[in-house]
């Protein structure tokens, strides 16, 4: 019963062939027996059966509250569920309880979903392979000695091992789309702004956005149909109903296209699930001109699809995109550490968190004393770093040489994606330029670890949706024989999400 | 390459709240000149006209509403309190 898909999920509660708590028992038992790949930091046993025997209940008395009553989802454990720890994969917050809802939650709460975990993750968000985690490094279920990616790792690897029919993310950088081409997943970065982030823990804001991961794109299109929307809480959020494509793409009609309403309301303005089978004939596709010196077979795949797509009526050409990504990673490795810096200040031993305070080790003299020490005990290496590294982009005399001209970097890369966007409907790269890396062959030298988001990088710098879809598989050199998931990125204009989610639909038909 | 003295280190520490360990600040010096040398390149850009304003501001009205968190659970984590205040060491 675990490998189903979302959908089929939905179909099988709606139909009888199984209750919720069949369904919530099964997952919970799975993520108990498959402990070592340390997927979730907490499981919600209690909550996720409570949750499953109220939605079988309201079944039997046909008042189900949405398409989602009763099904299971894992969760990151930096969005935050009232009343539950909620870490951030940090020593700092390890036990820290939520004081409230995400709006993400409270909509999917409406909904009648049942949460079955929290889900490991990079310290903050920050890394690339959840090795920063305080609670250890997740391992990628299609190889235990390679990383799952990051930061999301946790929640990639629950949907790739059936521990989770679908889960939440957080991509600021990468964190939903790379974990899920390291894992052979979906997973969909929305446009800045399209799903509140109320309750999310803060890592860069003017970046950070909550998504879906599934094991299908129509899986990844149904959840996101229940987070989007805008949220008072969150003053970046944008209006549910499209801005930059008409209702007329859709076959909507106007009325419903005016309905905007809270997140996961009644009725959102789009169905992000109207464009899956509509092909990719007469689409115009701008593709990444790249031919690396080495290609562990992700380039390969990426090749092969791009043909397939041909064979299938797209017009495929190829672009180069070398200055725009080496300079949107530079770009976004000064934005993300000031903003970390300034995010992270929050954490300081006083209002909640680890404190040195009632910590018998610590002699403690003065609230610096306090400060100093309790951050010192509580944040991790890579956070440290982007505090530090951030503190200098940001300190007089360095701020128009660093931060100010990164400013300027981002709109001159908006500009250039723009550019693009005039003449093509979507652009494809690989998500990463290799497969899953090894377990500690990145985590001593940043700087490599940094480059590995190359690709997933600027399109956070540009505020735009990206989804990454299975592409294939491929083996490790000398390994077992095309075990290792590499992903295709499918990047699209603001708002056009619907578009993305087409095109990787037919990657998933032609694969 | 820049590089990073000592006393910068010290004096971001200082800045960032945040003690650093004799080993913790020789690694990021290394790893700060690194990345810095990296990033620099956003220097060579050119002003750009902006498509369009990136910011703008939002304002809600100025009415009180009910919280969706109440003070006794956001207080519930501080490690010092006293009648529904944090408690910090005196500074003066």
């Amino acid at each position: 019963m675990s490998s189903l898909t979302l959908k089929q999920i939905i179909d099988g509660l709606k139909g009888g062939s199984f209750t919720s708590l069949q369904l919530t028992k099964d997952y919970l038992e799975a993520a108990d027996k498959n402990k070592d790949l340390n997927s979730y930091i907490t499981l919600l046993d209690r909550l996720a059966l409570q949750q499953a025997q109220k939605s079988d209940s309201r079944r039997k008395t046909g008042k189900t509250l949405s398409e989602l009553d009763g099904v299971p989802l894992a969760v990151k454990d930096n969005i935050m569920i009232s009343g539950y720890r909620t870490t951030a994969g940090s020593k700092i917050l390890e036990d820290f309880t939520a004081p409230y809802d995400a709006s993400v939650i409270e909509a999917l709460k409406k909904a009648g979903v049942v949460f079955l975990g929290k889900t490991n993750m990079d310290e903050f968000a920050m890394g690339s392979s959840t090795e920063t985690s305080f609670f250890g490094p997740t391992k990628n279920p299609h190889d235990t000695e390679r990383v799952p990616g990051g930061s999301s790792g946790g929640s990639a690897a629950a949907v790739a091992s059936h521990l989770a029919p679908a889960a939440l993310g957080s991509d600021t950088g990468g964190s939903i789309r790379q974990p899920a081409s390291f894992c052979g997943v979906v997973g969909l970065k929305p446009t800045y702004g399209r799903v509140s982030r109320y309750g999310l823990i803060a890592m860069a804001s003017s970046l950070d956005q909550i998504g879906p991961f599934g094991q299908t794109v129509e899986d990844t299109a149904i959840l996101l149909n229940h987070i989007v929307g805008q949220d008072k809480m969150d003053s970046t959020s944008l209006p549910a109903s499209p801005v930059s494509f008409g209702p007329s793409r859709l076959g909507r009609s106007e009325a419903d296209a005016s309905q905007g309403g809270p997140p996961g309301g009644p009725k959102t303005a789009e169905d992000f699930t109207g464009l899956l089978d509509k092909g990719v004939k007469g689409l115009k596709i701008a593709c990444l001109k790249a031919q690396p010196e080495k290609d562990d077979g992700t380039f390969k795949i990426f090749h092969q699809i791009i043909e397939k797509l041909k064979k299938q009526g797209a017009e495929v050409i190829e672009v180069d995109l070398d200055k725009l990504l080496d300079l949107a990673l530079a770009c976004y490795y000064i934005i993300v550490p000031a903003e970390v810096s300034s995010n992270m200040a929050r954490y300081d031993g006083i209002k909640y968190g680890y404190s040195v305070i009632h910590d018998s080790k610590f002699k403690i003299h003065s609230l610096l004393d306090v400060y100093l020490k309790s951050r010192a005990e509580g944040l991790g290496a890579e956070v440290k770093r982007r505090i530090i590294l951030g503190t200098y982009v940001l300190s007089s005399g360095y701020y128009d040489a660093y931060y100010k001209s990164a400013q300027k970097a981002r709109d001159w890369i908006k500009g250039e994606f723009a550019k693009i966007f005039e003449k093509y409907d979507v652009i494809l790269t690989p998500t990463s330029p290799t497969v899953a890396f090894k377990l500690k062959e990145k985590l001593a030298d940043p700087l490599t670890m940094y480059l590995s988001d190359i690709f997933t990088v600027p399109i956070n710098i540009a505020s735009l949706p990206a989804v990454s879809v299975p592409g294939g598989k491929v083996g490790p050199p000398g390994g077992e024989a095309g075990n290792l998931p590499v992903g295709i990125q499918v990047i699209g204009r603001e708002l056009d999400e619907g578009k993305i989610l087409q095109v990787g639909a037919e990657i998933e038909r032609v694969r | 390459m820049t590089k990073i003295s000592k006393q910068e280190i010290d004096h971001l520490a200082q800045l960032a709240r945040l003690e650093l360990s004799p080993a913790e600040k020789a690694l990021y010096r290394q790893h700060l000149a690194e990345i810095l040398g990296y990033v620099e390149k956003v220097q060579k850009v050119k002003d750009t006209e902006k498509t369009k304003p990136a910011l703008k501001n939002v304002v809600s009205a100025d009415k009180v509403e009910e919280s969706k968190a109440k003070a006794e659970d956001l207080l519930a984590g501080a490690p010092e309190k006293q009648d529904g205040y944090i408690k910090v060491r005196a500074i003066l």
